[in-house]
Parts: structure tokens; sequence; C-alpha cells
């Protein structure tokens, strides 16, 4: 074998403090062969990202490295800042996780892939401009000469990041640095992606180092995998075996966290009336269309599902599938066209007129988010937070009662009560979503409707959540409203299941019948789109080229007065 | 092109309403603030028969939008009223107060493009002890009252050293310049340390985004990643509030202006203000308010220009 593309050598970095310089890796060493694919996993936090960012020279400001890298034998250390700019244009192409805010917002598509080949390596523009198209083609992009002239926000999320990637090639990288390339994206959209990056691979011998959060995704597309933990590589196995030979507590974990494995949940039996209600659910809205004009976007279209008492239903779905706006819906954020949706037999298919109604159903439904980083007030600490929310329902509480009750929260989602007193910028992930859940449980809601609400989170912090719902809904008997684009949470969660797309329902059905036995097409591509033991990414066509109409903020409030 | 034709003719007709209604609140509360007949008659006081000549003369008795019609169809033909204390046609009083307005604030705006968005570029640009300097100057400079600028510079400037004139605006030419140039720093200060602050974050925001992380791992270089990425994307933003200011400025001019006893529009408005001399009042009010509503505009097509999402009023975030 020949020397490798990339070696990272005992590096350690730091991090700026007012005191000592804080460490946050520790002799991190990985090296990359030519033409070969390793993976770089760990949890937010676990240095992985700032290893490939010390790669790329985007080290935050104030950072410092010890220790050696080399890109194709070239120590970066003792080269001038000139050489070495050129050294990384050259030789490195770096993909990152969110496309949309990686490409300058006012400059074309166009602009984008020549700009490097026109300004670094000094093609002429035309020649450039034939290079842009070439690549375009070669990832996989249709009508590349209208995208040229076309500006990101025009184009979908897998468009742009295929956009990302074919521009790194123009300079004929010897390997790429993706980190967390596909998180930001649908299942099948990752599939896509992969499988482009497969196939460039096969053709160019382009090396890749891998950084993701998912380890079974790394293990499908690398050759090697570096577990990450702590600012510490802590194994590096063959992707081929590694399931054999993990020996790392934390690998197995993460193993483990992948979820695939575990049974669906089994359906308790349809006992009891059912607690919420919808019926032929119809929503729209008026959205600009891509060229001129408005067009009407269908976003729920005769929708139709129960959820019983103390059960747990999901509703699955990519973007733009209808299953965020199916659920403000029921918590009376959205205004449907028509359709019924009852709770505990009465009508809630208006919003509540009324701060009387509202905190009357509130008490009834409450609503957990995707994000605890910014559904949680920044200068509320975890007491103050929880004690507003059981005041709005109980306003004359005392003191000691309230103290009580916060307690009883606190314990419900296993937070140490000395935690009461910390603002959420002192807490993890983890423990944000915990107290958002304490929050939305202060009310002793009958329904809790759960809006993508571990999707912001690690894997294992994934797990430990997904745990802790259903043990709640075990012992309160609260009913669960799972929104979610990905089935392995399903898996742990529910035992309903309603599959939509494009505002319409696909299939439904208990989640053993869903997940082991799938009828629709659409629900089977979901499945098959999810990294797992032996799974090579596929090419499929039913991966759209346009950019959706999305609903924003804007068009919302347009519509919902 | 379509879209940008439509925006441009909304903001003419967006500009037409924004004037006729400012004339009407104008021309409504200037009436309401006083009684011009101690105007009209000079200052003496006045016999019954001469006010009811003045009333005559002036249509005083004329209901409200009868006056305010007669005003607005003779200003439609160029003719904007008399002052009521010089006797003479407003056109004629403003038009030469006007142009020594305009001067002063050109070579202000110069000053504030060159040191305020140029210390902001800097700021933004070396960051550290430069930033942290800058930041401190422009806490001052945004502490310190115009009209204690001027008697600053006039004490050290024109009475200490004597290289520039204490008074006046001095003849058309070079000499104009010399006359405006202790003025145009004393308005100056103020905006400088402002537009300065508005550059260096808007800069700053543009520096921290990611896209211009890839731009860096690209090899683009510096230059070109300034220019093209991060103040071509910061400029609607730092000329939509230097537009604003620059409006600002024909109004602000009136301390400068009577400090250092140039004769422009803001101190005529000072004066007429203080005389209730209305016609003129009125003319120079709506001015201003031109020339607020044509500045915004022109910044708002400047971010439409290089921001072809934020046609149609929504950009996407």
């Amino acid at each position: 074998m020949t020397r490798p593309v990339l070696e990272i050598d005992a590096l350690d970095i730091f991090a700026p403090t007012a005191g000592d310089p804080r460490q946050l890796v520790f002799a991190s060493t990985l090296d990359v062969g030519r033409g070969e694919a390793v993976g770089l996993v760990g949890e937010s936090g676990s240095g992985k990202t700032l290893t490939v960012r010390a790669v790329a020279g985007l080290l935050p400001e104030g950072f410092t490295t010890v220790g050696g890298i080399r890109i194709d034998g070239r120590d970066v250390g003792d080269m001038p800042a000139r050489e070495l700019r050129d050294l990384r244009a050259r030789r490195l192409g770096m993909v990152f996780q969110t496309p949309r805010a990686h490409l300058n917002p006012l400059r074309t598509i166009g602009d984008f892939m020549t700009e490097a080949l026109v300004h670094v390596a000094g093609t002429k523009p035309a020649a450039a401009n034939r290079r842009a198209l070439d690549l375009l083609d070669e990832v996989g992009i249709s009508d590349p000469g209208r995208r040229l002239r076309q500006y990101p926000a025009e184009l979908s999320g897998g468009l742009l990041q295929r956009v990302m990637i074919a521009a790194t090639l123009a300079m004929d990288p010897d390997i790429l640095l993706a980190d967390e390339i596909t998180t930001a994206l649908d299942v099948t959209t990752q599939e896509e992606v992969m499988a482009v990056i497969a196939d460039l691979r096969t053709h160019r011998e382009l090396s890749m180092l891998f950084i993701t959060h998912d380890l079974a995704l790394a293990g499908a597309v690398c050759d090697r995998v570096n577990v990450m933990q702590h600012g510490r590589i802590v194994e590096t196995l063959r992707a081929k075996t590694m399931r054999e030979n993990a020996r790392e507590e934390y690998t197995k974990t993460l193993m483990a966290a992948s979820l695939d494995e575990a049974p669906p949940m089994r359906a308790a039996g349809d006992e009891g009336e059912p607690m919420l209600r919808i019926e032929r659910l119809r929503k729209s809205y008026r959205v600009r269309r891509a060229g001129r004009g408005k067009e009407t976007l269908v976003a729920v279209d005769d929708v139709s599902l129960q959820l019983r008492r103390g059960g747990s239903l999901g509703i699955v779905g990519e973007s733009g599938s209808g299953k965020t706006t199916a659920a403000r819906i029921v918590v009376g954020l959205e205004r449907a066209d028509s359709g019924v949706v009852a709770v505990g037999g009465k009508d809630w298919s208006t919003p509540a007129r009324g701060g009387r109604e509202r905190r009357r159903r509130a008490k009834i439904a409450q609503m957990v988010f995707q994000d605890p980083y910014q559904s949680l007030d920044r200068r509320q600490t975890v007491r103050q937070c929880l004690t507003e929310a059981i005041r709005v329902h109980r306003p004359r509480e005392t003191r000691a009662e309230l103290d009580r009750r916060i307690g009883e929260l606190m314990g419900h989602v296993r937070l140490e009560e000395a935690l009461l007193d910390q603002r959420p910028r002192a807490l993890s992930g983890g423990q944000r979503q915990r107290v958002a859940i304490a929050r939305a449980l202060a009310a002793d809601p009958v329904l809790l409707v759960l809006d993508e609400a571990v999707s912001a989170l690690d894997v294992t912090t994934q797990v430990e959540i997904l745990t802790l719902l259903d043990d709640i809904r075990r012992s309160t008997g609260v009913a669960l409203l799972m929104i979610t684009h990905d089935l392995t949470v399903i898996r742990r969660l529910c035992d309903h299941v309603i599959v939509m797309r494009q505002g319409r329902v696909e299939e439904h059905g208990t989640a053993t019948d869903i997940l082991d036995a799938p009828q629709a097409e659409y629900t089977r591509l979901l499945l098959d789109s999810i990294p797992r033991a032996g799974w090579t990414p596929r090419r499929r066509r039913l991966g759209r080229t346009s950019s959706l109409a999305t609903v924003t903020r804007s068009t919302q409030t347009q519509n919902g007065r | 092109m379509n879209a940008m034709t439509r925006m441009l003719l909304e903001r003419l007709g967006g500009l037409l309403l924004t004037l006729f209604l400012a004339s009407i609140v104008i021309y409504s509360a200037v009436l309401l603030t006083g009684d011009p007949i101690a105007a009209l008659a000079g200052g003496a006081k006045p016999t019954p028969e001469l006010i009811d000549q003045i009333r005559l003369e002036y249509h005083l008795d004329d209901p409200v939008w009868a006056r305010y019609w007669d005003w607005l169809t003779s200003a439609f033909q160029g003719d904007f009223g008399r002052s009521f204390v010089y006797k003479t046609d407003v056109m004629t009083l403003v038009a030469p107060r006007f142009v020594i307005t305009l001067q002063l604030v050109m070579v202000t705006v110069l000053l504030i493009l060159v040191f305020g968005v140029g210390s902001g570029v800097v700021a933004a640009m070396r960051g550290g002890a430069v930033d942290r300097t800058v930041g401190v100057l422009t806490s001052l400079g945004m502490a310190l009252p115009t009209f204690v600028v001027a008697i600053l510079l006039i004490w050290i400037f024109a009475k200490t050293l004597g290289w520039f004139p204490v008074y006046g605006e001095g003849d058309a030419g070079w000499d104009r310049l010399w006359h405006l140039v202790l003025p145009a720093v004393s308005l100056a200060v103020l905006f400088v340390a402002y537009i300065s602050r508005v550059t260096r974050g808007s800069l700053v925001a543009q520096l921290q985004s990611e896209h211009v992380d890839t731009a860096r791992v690209r090899g683009i270089p510096r230059s070109r990643i300034f220019g093209v990425h991060v103040f071509r994307n910061a400029s609607p933003q730092i000329l939509a509030i230097t537009g604003t200011t620059i409006a600002g400025l024909f109004a602000a001019s009136a301390i400068a202006e009577v400090a250092f006893g140039l004769g422009g529009i803001g101190s005529l408005l000072v004066q007429a203000a203080a005389r209730a001399d209305l016609p003129v009042v009125q003319i120079v009010s709506l001015l201003l308010v031109t020339i607020f509503v044509v500045l915004n505009a022109a910044a708002d097509l400047w971010s439409a220009l290089i921001d072809p999402t934020s046609v149609g009023g929504r950009s996407a975030a």
C-alpha cells in the first residue's frame, strides 16, 4: 500500500479559556489510505468535528493544536500559510452537515460551482462552466443548465448536498471530508446521497473521512471505523467485522442504539374508547410557486386516525408529508380546512377561542417540540419553568404543594433535584428535553404530542428519552402521539403506526404489522433506506429533483388568521 | 426583471402616497401650532382692521380643507406660497439654502463612509486590540452631542489654531468647502460612530456564517472572500441604515448650521418655526419627508438587486 492520503498523529486540540487552555481532543490518531473510506463516529461533543476541522484549517479562533496532520505526506504544521491554503484547496474537499447554511444564499449555484476553479485554479470562466455542467450531471442532477442559474433557496436539501459534493469534486481532490453530511436529510435522501458518493468513489479513487453519529451508517459505507468518545479515539474496527470485534462498552452501546434489533412493540389489545379521533382532516396553504404566481399546497389530505387512552401512535413520514401540520391542528396551533378532530368526545376541530377554553384544552393535550435548545426560555431556571407550567392550571397552589409537585415531575423524568436551579445553558441536550417533557406533564395531560422530540438528540440519549417516555406512558396512562421521520423511533415507542406521504395516509396498522410485514411500497422503501448491517445505499428514482413548496412561518400566519 | 419593475412601481406609488399623507399631517399640524396673525402683522400690535385685512388676504376664514386644497393645487403648479415673514416666494427662499445644506450633508456623508464604514471594516477584520480600540472610540463618539463637538472644534481649530473659519458659508467653490469642514466634522462624529458599529456588527455576523467557512476551505483568496461573500452580503443591511442616517442628517444639520452660522434649510426651519412662518415650515418639512422616503427606497432597491429572494418582501432566512 502506498502512503496514506491523510495521517493524523497524536493530535491534541485545546480551546482557549480565561485561565489555562482546556483540552478537548486527546492524542487523536488515524489515517486514511488512498481510495479508502474511514469513519469517525461519536456523539456530539466527542471531538470528531473538531478533529476534521483541524485538518481543514477551520478551527474557531484561539484554538490551538499539538501533534501532526499530514496531507499527502506533507506536514501542515511547517508549511507557509499560502502553500497550505493551496494544498487544502486542491487536495481536500469538505462537505458539511447543513448545505443550506454553507452556501452563500445571495450567489447562484453556478457562481458556487465555478468559484474555486476560476479563482484558485485559474480556469477560464467558460471552461469552468462546462466543467460545472459535467459535475452536476455526474452527481445525478437533472437539467444542470437551469440549476446553475438558480439560487440555493430554490433547491431542496438533498439537491443542495449533491451540489456541495459536485463543487468539491471540481478540484479533483484526493480525499473527501464529510462532516455529518446526511444528518439533516430524510432517510431516503440520505440513501440517495450516499449512493452518489459510493459511485464517485469507485470511479475516482477518492478517499473519504466520514464523520457521523450513526455507527450503522458508518459501518455500511466505510472500510474502517474509528469510535470517538470524550475527545479520545477509543477503538478502531474493520467495518465488515465490527459487530463481532467490538470490545469497548461504548461501541456496543452505540450499536444497540441503532435500534433495529429491538422487536416492535406489541399492541395491547384495542380495549377502551379512542380518546383522540380524527376524521377526513384536510389543510391546504397558498404558497409561492417556483416560477411565478401562487398555487395551493395540500399539506394534509383526507387523514383519519384514532388513538385510545394510554396508547401510543406514531405518524411517520418525510419532510413535506404533512405529519407536523396534522399534529399542530390537534393542539390548536393550526386551523383545519375541513374534517373532524375530537378529543375525549369534545369537538376540537377549530382552535380554542379565548383563554379559558385554551387552558381547558391545554390541561388535556400538551406538546413537546424537536429542539430543546430553543423550546426552553434561556433565562428561566428549571424550577421557574416548572412552577410557571403548574401555576397556569393551579394559580392558587401553596408553595409546599408546588414543591411537592415539582419533585414528583422531576422524579417522572428522572432528573436530580440538584438541577432545579440551573438554567438551560448548564444542561445537556438530553436533560433539556427531560425538562421540556416535565413541563408538558405539569398539566397532568391525557395526551402528549411529541413533534420529532428525539431527532435533535444523540443516539444513546434518544434511547434514554424513548425508554423514559414509554415508562411515563405506562405509569401515568398518558397517550402518546409521536411525529417522526425515523421508523426506528417508532419501534421503541409506538404500538400503532400511520405512514404519511405528501399529505396522505399510505398505510396504517399495528407496529408489528407495519415494521415486519409492510404492505405499501413506500413503507418498504422507508424501511430499506435505514442503514444496518450488510446494507449498501442504492440510487432509487423515487427521489425528487425539484424543490418542494415549503410551508414557512409567514405562510402559516397568513393562512391561519 | 419583471418582479423588479413591479417593485419599482410599487415604491413610486408608495412615495406619492406617503407624500400626500405627509402633506396633510404637516399642513394641519402647522395650523394647530399657532395663530399666524402676529407673524403676518410684522411684530407691531395689529389693529382690528389690519387683522381683518390679513384674514381676508390669506383666506384665514375659509375652512381648513378648502385652504389645504388651494395650497395643494397651487403646489402642483410650482407655487408653494409666500413666506409670511420675508414676503417672498418660498421656493426662492428655500432653494439656495437647500444647496448649502446639501453640500454640508455631502461632505458629512463622505466622512461617514470613509471613517464610519472604514473603521467598522477594520474592526471586524482585525479583531483583537484594534477592535476594542474602535469600540471604545465609537462609544465615546456616540456619547458626544453635536453641539459639544461643535464648541470644541471651534475652540481648538478656529480660535486657538486659526486653521478654519468660525462662521458663515463663504463663497462658492473651495472657500465653501473650507467653511464646511468643521460643521461637517461636528455633525459626522455621532454618525461615524453609529455606522462604524453597524458595519462591524453586520460584517462579524457574515464572517462567522458557515458559507464563509466553505469559501475558506475551498481556498478562495481572502480579498475575494471579503468582497464577494462578506461585504456584499452585509451591504444591504449597512446601506439600509446608512440611508436613513443620511436622510436624518438633513434634519440634524440644523444644530451644526446654527452653531456655525450657516444659512442652510436647517437653520431656516428653526427660524421659520420660531416666527410661525407657516409656508416655509411646510415646504421644508415636506422636503425632509421626500428625502427620507427616496433614500429609503434607494436602499431597498440595492438590497433587491443583490438579493433576488428579497423581492416580494420575503427572504429565505
